[in-house]
């Protein structure tokens, strides 16, 4: 089964989803990688590309509701759309209220997001979770992947950000490593500030990748960019590692985030919006 | 094949095997334009005939096509026709650029969206639509008889539930019972189910419900008829290449 690495940020957009592309462009692996984007607060793929509402995210999220027992789990990769070049997205909803419902129901149903089940040779899974907060579905999908992507820019405010919420973030998600994007030198002093893992490598600031990843522009090696160089090399750690650390210490959903256990997987309210932090019990 | 991935040395050692390192996606740019549609209108398993899995640009070879949205049924000319330089995965099916004469001329098979690869089994053997044996089935199925992501091309099974059976939703309708091929009644006597293709697809934006046009076996069409008539036929979506 391909390797599930989840990208997020804690806010400030450090480039998260272009990154997420960047790795998904790339994969080494003979099967390449499908592109999720499980933004929260809504994708932009779909706005870049132009691509229609469906197959998507909404379209899966609902797929593992309807998921019996005896059903293999979703597979993201039905519900992909191929973009020009090749590369297979499941593109989400562009605005937060269905996104938000839809990441809800995968964090609920089908929390290990892996692009063509758990076939042999199959793709790797990019997971673009957006911004990450504590205790929310979106940090159950980032606890469940085999590996987990803080990206943060080099820039003081976001990197102690970055260090207040270490503990907590290390605490919940197994395989964790801190990605900074942006700036130049070696990363080692900024790991032994933040206390976590950062990758020794950084992300590079590329406006002409950036512009041909959003589908503005042509690039006629894009191969040879610095941010796509950057990506094969972060996929290339990532690979040279042990497959998956199962997520440290799982704890029962509804510690996660209550009010997604509280509802019922069969409940289909329009656009599962039921997000919302209703009843206490 | 998961044989490089697993540690062995340093990570720069654990390089994964096979391809170069390419980038699978294209920017803007004079051929951009082709490809617009080609991402737009495929799934990457399940809506048309020929799933196209682009994987290397370096290796790629001339396929047709549709310049615009082609019905199944029409005759090609030259004008519906383009020929993208794309790399199509082994066993994809797709006809390539020297098929071009043959194909003008010839009766489209299967609906095409623009920018769609037209997959081998477009140009039907004999120039006829449906072909012998198969007939077009219109319907309109309710909201919950049809997944959502449902797209003209798409392989589906047509779930029959015969009316003393009573309420159908759910009622052990099993997508796997069609798969053989021809068509199977499934452990539930009341429920029998067909393989259909969907021909066209269109989503009513008043109450949800969906107007499609299935191609079936022709024995099989006044039964689906008559099925859909009373709101007695669920469609369902089957891997296009029958299970596995
Ligand atoms: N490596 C980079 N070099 C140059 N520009 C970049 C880079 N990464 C992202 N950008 C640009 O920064 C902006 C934000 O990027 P992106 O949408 O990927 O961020 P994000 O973290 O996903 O944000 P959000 O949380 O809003 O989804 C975009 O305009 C993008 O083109
Ligand atoms: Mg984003």
């Amino acid at each position: 089964m391909g390797r599930t690495t989840a990208l997020f940020s804690l806010g400030g957009a450090p480039g998260v989803t272009i990154t997420a592309m960047a790795m998904a462009a790339v994969w080494p692996e003979q099967a390449g990688a499908a592109l999720v984007e499980a933004d929260a607060s809504g994708g932009d793929i779909g706005a870049w590309y132009r691509l229609p509402a469906s197959p998507g995210v909404t379209d899966l999220a609902a797929a593992t509701r309807r998921r019996t027992a005896a059903d293999p789990p979703a597979d993201p990769l039905t519900f992909c759309q191929t973009l020009p070049g090749g590369l297979p997205v499941c593109a989400g909803p562009a605005s937060a209220d269905p996104a938000q419902g839809a990441v809800q129901l995968l964090a609920t149903n089908s929390p290990k997001l892996a692009a063509g089940g758990a076939a042999q040779g199959g793709p790797a899974t990019v997971v673009d979770l957006g911004r990450l907060a504590p205790r929310t579905p979106t940090a159950h999908l980032a606890a469940n992947a085999d590996d987990a992507l803080l990206l943060v820019s080099d820039d003081l405010a976001q990197l102690r950000r970055v260090k207040q919420s270490a503990a907590a973030l290390a605490d919940s998600i197994g395989a964790l490593r801190v990605v900074v994007v942006g700036g130049s030198g070696p990363t080692s002093e900024i790991a032994s500030v933040v206390e976590l893992p950062v990758w020794s490598g950084r992300i590079p600031l590329d406006t002409r990748s950036a512009a041909f990843l959003r589908g503005e522009a042509n690039l006629r090696r894009p191969q040879r960019r610095p941010l796509f160089k950057a990506a094969l090399a972060l996929i290339t750690t990532l690979l040279g590692a042990p497959a998956g650390p199962p997520p440290a210490r799982p704890q029962p959903i509804a510690q996660r985030y209550p009010a997604a256990a509280e509802q019922p997987p069969a409940a289909g309210g329009p656009g599962a919006a039921g997000a919302a932090p209703g009843g206490q019990p | 094949m998961t044989t490089m991935t697993g540690t062995r040395g340093s990570a720069a050692e654990a390089r994964p095997a096979a391809a170069p390192p390419t980038v699978r996606l294209l920017g803007t740019g004079p051929r951009r334009w082709r490809w617009l549609g080609l991402g737009v209108a495929i799934m990457t398993a399940g809506a048309l005939a020929g799933v196209v899995a682009v994987e290397q640009l370096d290796d790629r070879q001339g396929v047709l096509v549709a310049g615009s949205d082609l019905a199944a049924g029409q005759v090609l000319t030259a004008a519906d026709l383009e020929v993208a330089r794309i790399s199509v995965a082994d066993g994809v099916s797709a006809l390539t650029e020297d098929q071009l004469e043959e194909a003008v001329g010839s009766t489209l098979a299967v609906p095409v969206p623009e920018g769609g690869v037209l997959p081998e089994t477009a140009l039907g053997a004999d120039a006829r639509y449906p072909a012998a044996g198969q007939a077009v089935v219109g319907a309109v199925l309710a909201p919950g008889r049809f997944p959502a992501s449902l797209q003209r091309g798409a392989a589906v099974s047509i779930v029959l539930v015969e009316a003393a059976q009573g309420a159908p939703a759910g009622g052990g309708a099993q997508p796997g019972a069609a798969q053989g091929g021809g068509a199977a009644a499934s452990g539930d006597s009341g429920v029998t189910a067909y393989p259909a293709r969907v021909q066209s697809f269109e989503l009513s934006t008043a109450d949800g419900s969906a107007n499609v046009e299935l191609l079936v076996d022709a024995q099989v069409a006044g039964q689906v008829a008559a099925a859909a008539a009373n709101e007695q036929a669920t469609v369902v979506q089957v891997s296009p290449s029958g299970g596995s």
